[in-house]
């Protein structure tokens, strides 16, 4: 009985201490989170400021973001602007000035990211609400994702040295699950994950596999949505740019006229005209924006809206990054196959 | 080994050794170290005013130029400077005429450890919640009288210092100090280093849910009287904001009230409450009741307003105004004021 107890007292007070040890992690967005909790493991706790279905450009920052970060050993944000309005105002009001942009204890997750839409020339709000450094929605391709789990793991080994290699080798057991996700473990395990997204970025998945007579062996989301290549879709937002650009999904236009505009009659109607004409068949749209137009643009060019989430914690099914994208890519299969 | 598969050895070798996480997700810009700036324009048109104040009806009411950047490691600095004009009321002996106001000016310290920072300049003093907003980001067209009448046309504000502790508890916690030398108001009289006005404030803050919060805080001052001897007053401050994921959809009740008690004009209080909704997208409904007993006037005044606001995006907004203002030794004052004001320069910062 005594034995026991003390193995009770052990296994409790290890527990407490491990808690107790671990690095607070703050970040974001739920899909920063996730991804930070896959490399962190046991040797982390994170908590996301954004939580639900929300913009993460369009929030205040609330007191209670502030309490969150004071005691951060690292802040991640996504960067490229999309926190903009409340990120700075966060951080000083934390005073944990380490956790400032520069800070040994910050971190924009999508240094190295392949980002897509970088203005050129001239910028000014006269083209709408843009982000000067690109579009911000990084996350939605896998790719950025296996560079964003390495900032995060390098991150992690500079602030805690001595569990670097744990980290690293996370980071990689991650990038190895989401490589099988995209590609199928099967034809990940055949011709490695290295040369499968080299012909993927380089738009010679399917020619390299029927050269290699492996046309069949693709699976994972890459399978999904194969059939689905060369599709034309309108969305709401300029959200999804990675990830149709991703999966070689034609984007016809969007619902607002120019970013952070609402639709307008004229706009819509012009939108329609080249819908038509590029065969599109869904309207792809974030569950907060209002619906109103896109049901008008689709009742007007036969398509359907489909309602996808945005990130993790969109959708009650999107509780991480590889569900979340299975949500993303079956509800955009099946609406495009239908 | 073919031509194809030599390209392709050289792709993946280049993939594998792309420096992961190396520089700055924000390009190198030959601007970096210039000061984010913004320029906001408030222009008004006073349209009906039962009072039949002669003068110009239509203002520039005012124009407010912000900097802000990092000095250095360790200090944010922020100003916030503007001309501003005002309607002019009958019986105005100065006539019309713009002024430069520095509304805040600071430096800000965030890495002072332990949970501290400090700001030292001329600031907006810590005193509720609407008194460290500026007016462009009220919901109303003017300083809640209950602000204006107690503490000043621009609220509470002045050189000085300010020492701020957040608590490390989850839940948000916050206590200020502040000594501030603000121009004489209707409360606080000639004030300076060796006899200046003392803000004490906490406040915390609640999440409710995922889309309703609050922020509740009391404050407590004391200082110089107008009226001589020492003022010194004591206000609670509610703040509840319902803010669904889903565009278009907002609500929100403030409320602020400020006792007061002067050695030389006796003591009194002032209040207000303003709610706003969101009627539909970018449309916003804006109703506030204002009460105060003026300091040092024996004198009670009232005021409802209503307001509409189209917000057509987070850069330029349009409103009007209809206001009621009842005074015990006047007649009942009607003012409806249109409103255009317009931001540029850098993105505005979402603050709670």
């Amino acid at each position: 009985m005594a034995f026991r107890f003390r193995s009770v007292l052990t296994l409790f007070t290890v527990a407490v201490s491990a808690a107790a040890s671990a690095l607070n992690i703050v970040t974001t967005t739920e899909d920063l989170r996730s991804i930070a909790q896959y490399v962190g493991g046991s040797l982390v706790k994170v908590t996301s400021l954004v939580t639900g279905a929300r913009d993460a450009h369009f929030i205040d920052a609330k007191p209670s973001f502030m309490a969150k970060v004071r005691s951060a050993d690292l802040f991640i944000a996504v960067g490229l602007d999309l926190e903009i309005a409340w990120e700075r105002a966060v951080i000083d009001g934390s005073g944990n000035s380490s956790a400032r942009p520069g800070g040994a204890r910050h971190l924009y997750a999508s240094a190295g990211c392949i980002v897509l839409e970088k203005p050129t020339g001239a910028v000014s709000r006269a083209q709408g609400d843009i982000h000067p450094h690109g579009n911000p929605h990084v996350w939605l391709d896998p790719w950025n994702v296996r560079v964003m789990a390495d900032n995060i793991a390098e991150k992690l080994a500079s602030i805690d040295a001595q569990n670097a290699a744990k980290y690293r080798a996370n980071a990689s057991a991650f990038k190895q699950r989401l490589d099988e996700e995209m590609f199928g473990s099967s034809l990940v395990a055949k011709v490695g994950a290295a040369k499968l997204w080299a012909w993927e970025r380089a738009g010679e998945l399917n020619t390299q596999l029927r050269a290699a007579g492996l046309s069949g062996s693709l699976a994972g989301w890459a399978a999904k949505m194969e059939p689905l290549r060369g599709g034309a879709v309108i969305t709401y937002h300029r959200s999804f740019s990675h990830f149709l650009n991703r999966f070689n999904i034609k984007l016809v236009g969007e619902l607002e006229p120019k970013p952070g505009i609402p639709p307008t009659p004229g706009h819509l109607s012009s939108l329609v005209n080249s819908a038509k004409t590029s065969g599109v068949r869904i309207i792809l749209q974030e569950s907060f924006y209002p619906t109103q137009a896109a049901k008008s643009v689709a009742s007007r060019v036969g398509a359907k809206v489909v309602i996808v989430p945005l990130g993790v914690g969109h959708d009650p099914a999107a509780k991480d990054y590889f569900s979340w994208m299975d949500v993303l890519v079956n509800r955009v299969a099946a609406a495009l196959r239908g | 080994m073919t031509l194809h598969s030599i390209g392709l050895a050289h792709a993946i070798a280049s993939i594998l050794s792309a420096p992961f996480g190396a520089g700055s997700t924000q390009d190198p810009n030959p601007n970096t170290f210039n000061p984010q700036i913004s320029l906001v324009g408030d222009f008004q048109l006073r349209a009906r005013d039962s009072f039949g104040a002669e003068g110009e009806k239509a203002i520039f009411r005012e124009l407010e130029l912000g900097l802000a950047a990092d000095a250095d490691p360790f200090l944010r600095v922020e100003a916030y400077i503007a001309l501003e004009n005002e309607f002019e009321e009958e019986g105005d002996a100065e006539g019309h005429e713009t002024k430069v106001d520095v509304e805040e000016a600071f430096g800000r310290y965030t890495n002072l450890g332990g949970g501290f920072t400090g700001k030292a300049g001329i600031i907006a003093g810590a005193i509720g919640r609407v008194n460290r907003n500026h007016r462009d980001q009220l919901w109303t067209l003017e300083y809640p009288f209950a602000v204006k009448e107690i503490f000043g046309e621009e609220g509470l504000r002045g050189p000085g210092l300010s020492l701020s502790y957040l608590a490390p508890t989850d839940r948000f916690i916050e206590f200020t100090v502040e000594a501030l030398q603000p121009e004489e108001g209707p409360l606080f009289g000639e004030s300076g280093f060796r006899k200046p006005v003392v803000v004490g404030r906490g406040r915390t803050f609640f999440d409710y849910t995922e889309d309703l919060s609050a922020q509740l805080g009391a404050t407590v001052g004391t200082g110089p009287s107008a009226a001589g001897g020492d003022a010194t007053f004591f206000g609670v401050d509610y703040t509840m904001k319902w803010q669904p994921g889903q565009k278009g959809r907002f609500a929100s009740v403030e409320a602020e009230a400020y006792w007061y008690d002067t050695d030389g004009a006796g003591d009194g209080m002032g209040g207000f409450i303003t709610t706003t909704y969101e009627v539909m997208p970018r449309w916003f409904l804006t109703g506030q009741y204002d009460f105060v007993d003026i300091p040092g006037a024996d004198e009670q005044l009232t005021a409802l307003s209503l307001g509409l606001t189209f917000r057509i995006t987070e850069f330029q907004l349009w409103r009007a105004e209809w206001q009621r203002i009842s005074m015990d030794s006047a007649e009942d004052r009607t003012l409806f004021t249109l409103q255009f004001q317009w931001l540029i320069g850098a993105h505005p910062a979402h603050k709670y």
